[in-house]
């Protein structure tokens, strides 16, 4: 573990208690471990009920953790002053009705130390660089729900956090604002920022963060860099072969073959299965052998969300057959989603 | 700190978007500026009310016999000009009056007072009423004197009236209470509203204080902090609701102090109502009526405590289920537990248990009885362990929930082995300044009550001298009974005339004042049987009086005392004893009546009752919050006695012995040995089942509970600057009557405390909780 780590969780656990008599026990996080190193975009994926927002929510100091250690820039996890560095914004947020933006930034501007005077001046900036430039005199109460993302967004960025910790920041949000909001990230990346982000938007997760942690039923299934996560699973090549059908057909084995399309005159694309780099050669071995051409041989790349499917579902398999003692999934209690 | 403040400020912002604040200042706004027009004038009192007229009957009937007598008096000038079918009913009553049959009494008294006093009223506008030559044995006061030099012609309507109504209370003292030098006229938009208000500045001022303590309560401390309650009741639940409460505890803050500011924040709502509305009160009093009573701007910290009493119950609420709803009608749960415990206790306590406790000791040599309340008259018998009723009779009875002591005395005559009493002949109106019957008991007659004359009006005191003499002071003099108090008259009725010997009932005698002077309220007197002195205070003037040889009282000594107000007084021959309504007790020597020293025991809380030892070494002076107090004449020292039941003592006397007899509980009275203040007995029947349901029931379950209805006791402190309020309206003056004590620190420390586990409870909850 580097001492310069953002955010360190070692073993950490979590355990809700619920029923009258509180004797129902529910693990939301079962021996955590990761880093968040300074100037990274970390993406913290998992199903509902990974225990996602508990983590963050501990970080953070708004749930008490029942074991392992937690520390939040340096200092225990929820401490105050480590709080005072963070900007935060939790999914679902609610902003008072009675507030405009303006004075919704002032608001949260003050509880997070912020002179009203700075608020002033930054929040002109600030408003137009989520988009909310002219909305800042308008009551909450108008605003959609992605305009109200936005202006969490810009009330985490107020105080110039050195982390912020984001919750699902593009829910709710259109597309374009989608663009936008990563385009906000990236510009926070490109400043050093660092950035731990929750999404079930995988695709802006593969776009914008530096490495990923998949959580499931409160463990880590997989930590790494995105690159890493997608490889992982990559064992498709995707040929186009020129020949006679029949030959074709002939000389590869059915059992690899996963997709089978023409594309006009003798040339077929076919992605076949292939497990490591011997079936590769096997495969390619016997085409040649049978003269057929080979217009073009592309290794195939998983989407992020095809990854994290893959990594999911065959973890799930393997607990249904295995694991007898595995976590009771969580599926709704308290704030836990 | 400057995030708390944020928080604080963020509620006011919250505050003032909500529409109900707005219409609620609307409101407000309507209510003060429909209020403005509304003022009393002040102007020269002239008006006859019928409160004015001490005796209805015997009044109408001394008009009657002037106005048919050759003799020219006033009565024979006012007698004609009132209409003759008035003139007839009065000689109807005369002709039914009997000491018999008053009750069955074919004409209604209260409806001839009524048309005899607005006859009066009307007359008093002729500029014929006043007639020199009728008036000529009757001197007119200085100012009535100075309005006749200018020549009636030459008065306006008002000062006609003025003189004409001076004059009748000069040629009419006894009968015709002296008004008042100004009353107050209610004008709205310049109209004259009803009749003039007997009243001057000062009552003025406090009946409009009285007004607007009940406007107050009602408007704010009901409505407003109602409404408070439904409006503020979502704020607590929206702070802590997912989504809300997880940005508020990512930002840098402590979550107690989170909380405590959003509670504090949440009492904004009432703060902006409650401060617009006293301020415009106070503006209001201070413009149209000249009370700047800064006091009043007190009142807003009080209805903010009072609702952030409640709002403390609806905040933990919020927290636990964050739900408005449950919010309100915890709320309401709260206040209805309040309402119950409270209204439990003061319904056992006035409708069962105050009328037990004693408001008279009397020790009777070997034996000691008392009155309570209600006026039952108790004999303590030591065999039986237990208190048996005696002086029952058939006038003068109970008085339900003792709420007025029917009685003047009992007294305890050691020469005749009899008590002494003036009762009301009206039972549940109290004989203070109206009349009274005189009550005799013998012992040898186990104490039964004759019910005798009629006593002088006004009586307060009634006194037994060393030779065994009935004596009475009241504002009408001082008065000596001649004749066998024990005489009972049996009336021979004819015609409805009784025809039987009333010489042998005796007659009540003047002996003092000399002529010339007169006494009014506030009006005390004490008696020292020893020195035959009397001491005696007649609004702001004490005066000592001595017995002359030919019987009658003169004044001695005369002095003015630093407050006009109610005050109560003793003598023990060497020194007087005047215990002011402010709660200070003044002492002074007899002789010369100066001031030897003074002490205040209770602070501002008013004096009941002051009794003084055999030898005039102690002085016992019971106070309205039922706290006794002790002083040593010979050392001028306050003594701690550390007598039993201080707080709840109900009266207090010294009997023969020097020995000091408190009584307190329901009843119980300690006999302390003087001195040493060691017990020496006491008398307590065993408890009745209620009393001990109470005493270990409902009073510590009330004593533990918070009392947020109580705080109208501060209220009504800080604008009546008074520690008790007469349970019978109109005996502001009279420090005898039963008086409620205004307690305003026990609910205030009660509900401070409740206020704190209540904060306390909710930073605990929100402390340990994973939101």
């Amino acid at each position: 573990m580097n001492d310069d780590s953002l955010v360190i969780v070692n073993d950490l656990r979590k355990t809700y208690r619920d029923g009258m008599l509180r004797r129902r026990r529910i693990d939301a996080l079962k021996g955590v471990s990761f880093e968040v190193k300074p100037g990274e975009v970390f993406g913290l994926l998992g199903p509902n009920g990974a225990g996602k927002t508990t983590m963050i929510k501990i970080l953070l100091g708004i749930v008490r953790k029942s074991g392992g250690s937690a520390t939040l820039l340096g200092l225990p996890a929820g401490k105050r002053h480590g709080r005072r560095r963070v900007g935060y914004l939790p999914e679902n947020h609610r902003i008072p009705h009675h507030l405009n933006g303006n004075s919704a930034l002032e608001y949260y501007g003050s509880l997070s130390g912020v002179s009203v005077s700075d608020t002033k001046a930054r929040r002109g900036e600030l408003l137009s660089l989520v988009g909310l430039g002219e909305w800042g005199k308008t009551s909450v109460k108008k605003y959609s729900k992605g305009m109200l993302q936005r202006l969490g967004l810009a009330q985490a960025m107020l105080h110039n956090p050195e982390l912020l910790i984001l919750d699902e920041p593009t829910d709710g949000v259109d597309p374009v604002g989608r663009a936008e909001i990563r385009e906000i990230l990236s510009r926070l990346k490109d400043e050093g920022k660092s950035i731990f982000l929750n999404s079930h938007m995988l695709q802006e997760v593969e776009l914008v963060c530096d490495r990923v942690v998949i959580l499931e039923k409160g463990s880590v299934r997989h930590i790494g860099n995105v690159e890493e996560l997608t490889a992982i699973s990559s064992t498709d090549v995707v040929f186009v072969l020129e020949g006679e059908e029949s030959l074709l057909r002939k000389s590869i084995d059915p059992a690899l073959i996963a997709s089978w399309s023409p594309i006009g005159g003798n040339r077929y694309k076919i992605a076949l299965m292939l497990n490591g780099q011997s079936e590769v050669n096997r495969a390619l071995d016997r085409i040649r052998a049978a003269g057929i051409g080979i217009c073009s041989m592309t290794p195939h790349r998983l989407t992020l969300e095809e990854a994290f499917l893959q990594l999911v579902r065959a973890q799930s398999k393997r607990g249904e057959i295995a694991q007898s003692d595995e976590p009771t999934e969580i599926t709704s209690f308290g704030d836990e989603s | 700190m400057k995030a708390y403040l944020a928080v604080i400020k963020d509620s006011f912002r919250e505050a003032l978007s909500s529409r109900v604040l707005w219409i609620l200042l609307i409101l407000t706004t309507l209510l003060l500026l429909a209020l403005a027009p509304l003022g009393i004038r002040e102007e020269l009192a002239s008006t006859l009310h019928r409160r004015d007229i001490r005796a209805g009957v015997e009044f109408a009937q001394k008009l009657s016999a002037q106005g048919t007598a050759a003799k020219l008096t006033p009565g024979r000038t006012i007698w004609p000009m009132l209409s003759e079918d008035l003139q007839s009913d009065i000689e109807q009553l005369n002709a039914a009056q009997a000491p018999s049959d008053e009750d069955d009494s074919p004409i209604n008294e209260f409806e001839l007072m009524s048309r005899l006093i607005s006859e009066l009223n009307a007359l008093l506008d002729r500029a014929d009423f006043y007639n020199e030559e009728a008036w000529k044995g009757y001197s007119l006061n200085d100012e009535a004197a100075q309005l006749q030099e200018r020549g009636i012609d030459n008065l306006s309507g008002k000062e006609l009236r003025r003189l004409n109504r001076l004059a009748l209370q000069a040629a009419y003292s006894t009968d015709i209470v002296k008004a008042p030098n100004s009353a107050g006229q209610l004008v709205y938009f310049g109209y004259e509203l009803g009749d003039p208000l007997p009243m001057d500045r000062d009552q003025t001022q406090q009946g409009v204080k009285n007004v607007l303590m009940i406007v107050m309560s009602f408007l704010v401390g009901a409505i407003g902090v109602f409404v408070a309650i439904l409006v503020s009741a979502s704020i607590i639940p929206q702070t802590f609701e997912p989504g809300s409460i997880d940005l508020l505890l990512s930002k840098p803050l402590s979550r107690s102090l989170l909380f405590l500011t959003k509670f504090v924040g949440g009492c904004a709502f009432i703060l902006l109502n409650a401060a617009y509305l006293i301020v415009g009160l106070w503006l209001y009093l201070g413009l149209r009526f000249d009370i700047w009573s800064n006091r009043l701007l007190l009142c807003i910290p009080v209805f903010l405590f009072l609702f952030s009493i409640y709002y403390s119950v609806s905040a933990f609420a919020g927290v636990v289920w964050r739900n408005a709803v449950v919010c309100v009608v915890m709320a309401i749960l709260f206040w209805a537990a309040c309402f119950v415990v409270g209204t439990t206790k003061g319904a056992i306590e006035s409708f069962a248990l105050n009328s037990k406790r004693f408001a008279v000791i009397v020790p009777a040599g070997d034996t000691l009885l008392g009155a309570n309340k209600s006026g039952d008259v108790f004999q303590w018998q030591p065999r039986a362990n237990g208190w048996r009723q005696v002086f029952q009779g058939q006038q003068g009875g109970h008085v339900p929930f003792g709420f007025a002591y029917p009685m003047v005395g009992p007294v305890y005559d050691a020469q005749a082995d009899q008590l002494v009493a003036i009762s009301s002949v009206t039972p549940g109106f109290p004989t203070f300044g109206g009349a009274g019957k005189l009550a005799v008991g013998k012992r040898d007659e186990d104490w039964r009550r004759v019910t005798g004359v009629t006593s002088p009006h006004g009586t307060q005191s009634v006194l037994i001298n060393s030779d065994g003499r009935i004596l009475t002071a009241g504002t009408s003099g001082l008065f000596r009974f001649e004749g066998d108090p024990t005489y009972e008259h049996k009336p021979w009725l004819l015609f409805g005339l009784d025809f039987a010997d009333k010489k042998k009932v005796g007659k009540f005698v003047t002996i003092g004042p000399a002529k010339g002077q007169s006494w009014s309220q506030p009006f005390s007197a004490g008696y020292d049987a020893q020195s035959d002195t009397f001491a005696v205070y007649s609004r702001g003037k004490l005066a000592v009086l001595e017995h002359l040889p030919e019987g009658r009282f003169e004044v001695a000594q005369e002095t003015e005392t630093p407050e006009d107000g109610a005050a109560l007084i003793a003598t023990t021959g060497e020194k007087v004893i005047l215990a002011a309504k402010s709660g200070e007790v003044l002492l002074f020597e007899a002789d010369t009546l100066k001031q030897t020293g003074s002490y205040r025991p209770f602070g501002k809380n008013e004096p009941r009752l002051i009794s003084t030892s055999p030898d005039g070494r102690w002085i016992a002076v019971l106070f309205h919050n039922r706290k006794l107090s002790l002083y040593d004449a010979e050392n001028n020292r306050e003594v701690d006695a550390g007598l039993l039941g201080q707080g709840d003592i109900s009266t207090a006397a010294f009997n023969e012995a020097g020995q000091l007899l408190a009584a307190d509980r329901f009843p119980r009275v300690t006999a302390y040995e003087p001195g040493s203040w060691e017990i020496a007995e006491q008398y307590e029947a065993p408890s009745e089942t209620l009393e001990l349901v109470y005493r270990y029931v409902v009073k510590p379950i009330y004593t533990v509970f918070p009392k947020p209805g109580e705080l109208d006791n501060v209220v009504a402190y800080l604008l009546l600057e008074q520690k008790s309020a007469a349970v019978v309206g109109d005996q502001e003056d009279n420090l005898q009557a039963e008086r409620a004590p205004i307690d305003i620190w026990t609910p205030i420390w009660s509900n401070l405390a409740f206020l704190a586990v209540m904060l306390g409870l909710t930073c605990l909850y929100i402390e340990r909780k994973d939101f």
